[in-house]
């Protein structure tokens, strides 16, 4: 039952995240055109990892956008995305990681292609998660800031020598739908499709590797998880110690030792598998349970 | 009732949020000039009848058109009829990969003048949405200029340029070629080069024309 259960959030989500991919996306005369869109909604990002530069993307990408005000002469700090992305941490947390990101999706879809040696524990692990703090500080915020030509201009350097959403959603795309495009690309096209098709073969074997390692946005939104709005709450006293939580969670995580960790992406998958229900989602599980009390006392 | 309220103060607040602080960057105005006008553009050549069409229909090139330069001068299609050929640049003062390939457009304008071609660049961020020059900005297009070598003479956009040729392409920086009659005779060249391959382009488009 717990399994069914289970089966139906997985599948409750995966529809979130390309419905929501596709909604953010429907641009389509950019892809009949291999053009852009550049209309107003553009100065609005949306929550995930989302290349500006896709064809269909009607918003733009927070870190992108970031990026792209750090380096600029005329402007410092954005207080635009600061304000964007406390808000949306604070509701939601890394919620936008397991529902809401594209390049998660294609992870989570790539993690389903059945292979004889899944590793579920990585060498090293605890300290690769560190490395996407170091790329946010260093590509996205550093670098941007300070490296800049003789007319103080910077560069996006996530942007342009990493990020592997971009290059699957946008680079692809428009190399394949636009000649200008097509004879522009040289050794930095190589280079990323060395990242993004390494990661691609990584994520068969190993669960969402970008996001537990690489991700900048990832790393932001992980620092709000524990105070989000919308967060796990733990009963100890429902506790089992089964560890059926743990053996669920494909982010390798303890739930019930922290149910709000920021490397949780909300998937649900350990409040579904867990047969005592004393893992649940605040503020909706709450609510409830309070409502029902409050009718019975009066 | 309590938690109700919260949550309706916190979506609210959100909502506050969302309308944020306005205000667009010159590059932003610059993409919703092109993008405005270039759904015009591209609307008219598909949805009308053949009668209407010959009324609307703009031409893609440079064959009649009213700007000025970065110094205020007027400047028409006639800056294209002592050349055979002229090599047309788009670049922006934001734009780090155009500004990487001014130099060689500088070094190339000079050794190729005496064969008969010329080279012209477009910037196309020192405006407002209203078309009028910012003076900071032009300042700073004045410096870039100086400092990479690039002076040869430089347009501002008008309103007459963006239908027939900027809502062209999407990236800068964007080149192609015009005849002494500022049609386009060239594919439109995306992306910063190297002199050699420049060298390589004008020599090709030497050999077309």
């Amino acid at each position: 039952m717990a399994k069914l259960f289970r089966k139906s959030r997985e599948h409750l989500r995966t529809w979130v995240q390309v419905g929501f991919a596709v909604i953010t996306n429907g641009y389509i005369k950019g892809f009949a055109e291999g053009r852009i869109y550049t209309g107003s909604s553009k100065s609005f990002c949306v929550p995930g990892l989302n290349c500006y530069s896709c064809p269909g993307a009607l918003g733009s990408c927070p870190i992108g956008a970031v990026q792209a005000v750090l380096a600029s002469r005329n402007f410092g700090v954005s207080l635009y995305l600061t304000g964007v992305f406390m808000m949306i941490g604070a509701l939601l947390g890394r919620f936008v990681c397991g529902w809401l990101c594209p390049f998660g999706l294609v992870q989570d879809l790539l993690h389903r292609i059945p292979f004889r040696r899944k590793i579920t524990k990585v060498k090293g692990d605890r300290y690769l998660r560190y490395v996407k703090y170091g790329i946010l500080l260093v590509f996205v915020i550093l670098l941007p800031m300070f490296v800049v030509d003789a007319f103080g201009q910077g560069a996006p350097w996530f942007c342009q020598w990493i990020c592997p959403s971009g290059t699957l959603f946008a680079g692809w795309p428009l190399v394949f739908l636009n000649s200008g495009i097509r004879q522009a690309i040289g050794l930095l096209f190589a280079w990323k499709n060395l990242i993004l098709f390494g990661l691609i073969l990584l994520s068969i074997v190993v669960y969402r590797p970008f996001c537990k390692y690489l991700c900048p946005l990832g790393a932001i939104y992980g620092l709000f998880n524990p105070i989000a709005f919308y967060r796990f709450r733990f009963e100890e006293n429902k506790c089992t110690n089964c560890h059926d939580c743990h053996t669920a969670c494909k982010m390798n995580l303890h739930v019930n030792e922290k149910p709000n960790n920021m490397e949780c992406i909300r998937c649900g998958d350990c409040l579904a598998v867990c047969k005592t229900k004393a893992i649940s989602k605040v503020p909706l599980d709450v609510m409830k349970k309070n409502d029902i009390i409050n009718r019975i006392s009066g | 009732m309590r938690k109700k309220f919260t949550i309706l103060f916190v979506l609210l607040l959100s909502l506050l949020l969302i309308t944020g602080c306005g205000g667009s960057t010159p590059e932003e105005q610059a993409d919703e000039l092109v993008q405005n006008v270039g759904e015009e553009q591209t609307d008219e050549e598909t949805g009308i009848s053949d009668e209407e069409q010959i009324n609307d229909q703009v031409s893609i090139g440079l064959t009649s058109f009213d700007t000025a330069d970065l110094y205020g001068e007027e400047v028409n299609e006639s800056i294209f009829q002592d050349y055979s050929l002229t090599l047309v640049n788009v670049w922006g003062t934001f734009c780090g990969p155009c500004l990487e390939e001014m130099p060689y457009l500088g070094e190339l304008h000079e050794e190729y003048e005496p064969q008969g071609i010329n080279v012209v660049g477009i910037v196309i961020d020192i405006q407002d949405e209203d078309l009028k020059v910012d003076e900071d900005q032009r300042e700073l297009a004045k410096e870039i200029v100086q400092d990479t070598g690039a002076e040869y003479t430089h347009l501002v956009i008008s309103e007459d340029m963006i239908d027939s040729v900027l809502s062209q392409f999407d990236a800068i920086p964007a080149s192609f070629f015009v005849d002494s009659d500022g049609n386009i005779v060239s594919e439109f060249y995306i992306g910063s080069k190297s002199k050699e391959e420049w060298v390589d382009i004008i020599e090709e488009n030497i050999n077309k024309n």
